[in-house]
């Protein structure tokens, strides 16, 4: 059966810049995150974040930009691809937010200097961003952009692999991009999910989300180049149970587990270990405990990432699939240090510090706005 | 219809021309889904209105997945939410907020039709509606959907003279608002109306004819379709160099909407198209990529 | 604050906040406002309670505080003029 592999990984957060400094943070504490002011009218609202490593929030324009370009040449020459590759290659572009930064930017400058002006006269195409990294890094393959909510960049991944599988690509680029802006920060407000102390999946002190920026890519090939990682299968489903929320009694999380499984051709019994969505809400941490009950009658050791790195939303799926895959490489399943010591309320534990673990087959799970849900099954052992 | 085709099972659209304020669709939401439903702006109006019309009295399985593509997004919310809130001095509303994710639109069309397959919202520059379709073909030749709705919304808004100058047209272009769907089944269905032949890119004239003679259709039965972003002198070159007579201009008096290429399946479907069996249509980008779907009655 | 007309101001604002079809001379104060007649879910909980404090100045938190404001339109009335006239 052909596959593809994981040639190459970029990666900025909260952690650091590039993969190596990523995973070296894994190691460490949870970062604590930042409450800032962020305008509203006259006065202020707090919004607590994890912004990107050594990247301070001015002149949004470029600086959405120039991480993107940061990432993208990391995983490209990571990978190791030559320039007549890299025009072999597609580009999937997994965000929620797109460059909603630099639109509200470009309109806040507007209203200051005159204040009939209008949002969105510059940027209005969805495939701008894609159009100039293509352009950038010489892809002259097709590109796509997904946008759906909190699985986007995961879904990217499982149509760049569907893409390279099936024949139509050689190679792949695959990006996550979220950058932090005003409206996703006062929207999560206005949904009362922000919570100024850290996030606390499946913890009984949890509060809701931070927010997170991230930026991640990767390159996915036929050829293994040494790479060890490769997507085994995986599953997307709608659920119509709400646009916010998932089904809370389970079912539709473990729908797209079971299915995730099945398409990889894993048994539950096979999982070393579970990425979990995880967003500290109790809505969410209660359908996906639920969920994963459901299909695990005795749950593999879980992990939750966006304590690390805040809720990177649309880039979520492929940052916390490369921290966790990093992390795996070097023989560790990771911790979340302060959360869920003990049994939680949910009866769910996770590790304190990071877990000796061998290679194996490991799920990673994506809960978004929608009812997208996306189930993904990777394995650094072929089988 | 060869082995790698997929099925068409309906096609149906939504166009209007848009005079002055683009009109309130909320009656016909009502209308043509047979239920109002509440929460949600013009751009998912639109598509529970065009997928609504293009299945018309069908009950798809449940395990249908749906691809949406819009180069524009649901203007409407975003805007609304931007001008509120760093204007106005308003945060955004829930209902707004979560409605600005561009995957709304295909929760709605999901739940409208009780739909728990795979769910997509993919975003494009010049190829939107061809990579929209391009994923769906891909999954459904992988044997992953079986199903498929496959649509795409592109919608004005107040004031049209904004509008204009945000799509970069001329003052006086005429701007219309469009959805359009095609629902795909990957099994040979007996009453299909026309199948999917596939969608490719290419870089090359070169590649583009060498893959088009693959394909088992002959340059006398095939029409050429020019799409939207293939300039006229390119669309000639190429269709001399394909040897194909017959043409297929299903854009002729249409304003402008992004995502144009969504309108032509059905469009030749419904036609005469000079006696033409299939339609080779050809998009192209700035980056002189070209964009490739063909399809067959 | 005359409580009949924050009442018939209340209705209103549910109608327009929740894009609801309702007659306001229909809607019944007495009932709940949430898991009741008026099949509002959480998500119009939230952009009620966002159009008050933008309206009426008045936060209405999430626990017990929100249940009670949400109990009835005739609750959420008494809720709004007890919180302006205790702030």
């Amino acid at each position: 059966m052909s596959r593809s592999y994981f040639l190459g990984a970029g990666l900025h957060t909260r952690l650091g810049r590039g993969v190596k400094a990523n995973i070296d943070a894994m190691f460490g504490a949870l970062p604590t995150p930042q409450v800032i002011q962020v305008p509203l009218g006259e006065g202020h609202e707090p919004a607590p974040v994890m912004l990107l490593h050594d990247a301070p929030l001015e002149d949004v324009e470029q600086r959405l930009w120039r991480v993107i370009e940061g990432v993208a040449s990391e995983a490209l020459e990571a990978a190791g691809l030559t320039e007549a590759q890299r025009r072999e290659t597609v580009l999937l572009l997994g965000s929620s937010s797109v460059d909603i930064a630099a639109s509200e930017a470009i309109y806040q400058r507007g209203l200051r200097d005159c204040a009939n002006a209008h949002p969105l006269m510059a940027n209005s195409s969805l495939g701008e961003m894609a159009d100039r990294i293509r352009r950038r890094f010489n892809l002259a393959g097709a590109d796509y952009t997904i946008s759906t909510a909190c699985t986007a960049s995961a879904n990217a991944l499982v149509y760049a692999d569907a893409l390279v599988k099936s024949g139509r690509a050689k190679f792949a680029l695959v990006m996550g991009v979220e950058t932090f802006n005003i409206i996703t920060a006062l929207g999560f407000h206005g949904l009362a999910l922000l919570a100024p102390n850290g996030m606390r999946p499946f913890d009984k002190g949890r509060g809701g989300i931070v927010l997170g920026e991230g930026c991640s890519a990767l390159v996915v090939g036929q050829k293994r180049n040494g790479a060890r990682f490769h997507l085994r299968g995986s599953a997307n489903l709608c659920d119509i149970f709400g646009m916010s929320t998932a089904n809370p009694d389970g079912t539709t999380v473990s729908g797209v587990i079971k299915m995730a499984l099945e398409a990889s051709g894993t048994k539950a019994s096979e999982i070393n270990g579970i990425k979990a969505h995880g967003t500290a809400s109790l809505l969410n941490d209660e359908a996906e405990a639920a969920g994963m009950r459901q299909v695990f009658p005795q749950l593999p050791q879980l992990c939750a990432l966006k304590p690390f790195i805040g809720h990177t939303f649309g880039a979520c799926g492929l940052n916390e699939l490369i921290l966790l895959t990093g992390l795996l490489e070097r023989g560790y399943f990771p911790a979340a240090p302060g959360i869920c010591a003990e049994p939680s309320d949910l009866d769910i534990t996770l590790a304190q510090a990071p877990q000796p673990i061998e290679p194996g087959v490991f799920m990673l799970n994506y809960f978004g706005f929608g009812g997208n849900n996306t189930s993904l099954v990777v394995a650094n052992v072929e089988g | 219809m060869s082995k790698a085709d997929i099925s068409i099972r309906a096609a149906g659209d939504y166009y209007e021309e848009v005079a002055d304020t683009p009109p309130d669709l909320r009656t016909l939401v009502k209308d043509v889904t047979g239920k109002p439903v509440r929460r949600v702006g013009r751009f998912i109006q639109l598509g529970l209105i065009g997928a609504a019309k293009c299945v018309g009295g069908a009950t798809l399985p449940p395990e249908t997945a749906v691809y949406l593509t819009s180069r524009r997004g649901d203007l409407e919310v975003t805007i609304e939410v931007m001008q509120e809130l760093f204007r106005d001095g308003h945060a955004p509303k829930p209902l707004s907020f979560i409605n600005t994710v561009s995957n709304a639109a295909c929760y709605y069309v999901a739940r409208h039709f009780e739909l728990h397959g795979r769910s997509c919202f993919v975003g494009g520059g010049s190829f939107g509606f061809e990579t929209a379709l391009d994923l769906a073909l891909l999954e459904m030749r992988a044997g992953i959907v079986r199903s498929a709705l496959v649509g795409c919304i592109e919608i004005a808004t107040d004031p049209l003279a904004l509008h204009r100058q945000r799509l970069s047209l001329a003052p006086d272009a005429a701007v219309a608002e469009a959805s359009h769907w095609l629902w795909l089944e990957a099994s040979r269905a007996p009453d299909a109306m026309g199948s999917v032949g596939g969608v490719e890119f290419f870089t090359s004239l070169g590649d583009l004819a060498a893959w088009f003679g693959r394909q088992g259709v002959g340059a006398d039965s095939t029409a050429f379709s020019q799409g939207q972003f293939l300039a006229d002198g390119e669309a000639a070159a190429i269709r001399r160099e394909l040897g194909l007579r017959k043409a297929f201009n299903y854009r002729a008096g249409r304003g402008y909407y992004d995502c144009l290429s969504g309108a032509l399946v059905s469009a030749f479907l419904r036609s005469e198209a000079d006696g033409a069996s299939a339609v080779l249509h050809i998009n192209a980008d700035p980056d002189g990529r070209l964009a490739v779907m063909l399809a067959r009655r | 604050m005359d409580k009949a007309a924050l009442v018939e101001e209340l209705k209103q604002l549910i109608i327009t906040e929740c894009d609801k079809e309702f007659e306001p001379s229909e809607m019944d104060t007495e009932a709940p406002l949430m898991n009741g007649p008026f099949d509002l879910d959480s998500l119009d909980a939230l952009q009620i309670a966002l159009a008050i404090k933008e309206r009426y100045k008045v936060r209405i938190e999430g626990g017990p505080d929100g249940r009670k404001a949400f109990a009835s339109i005739s609750a959420l009335a008494d809720f709004i003029i007890e919180s302006r006239s205790s702030a």
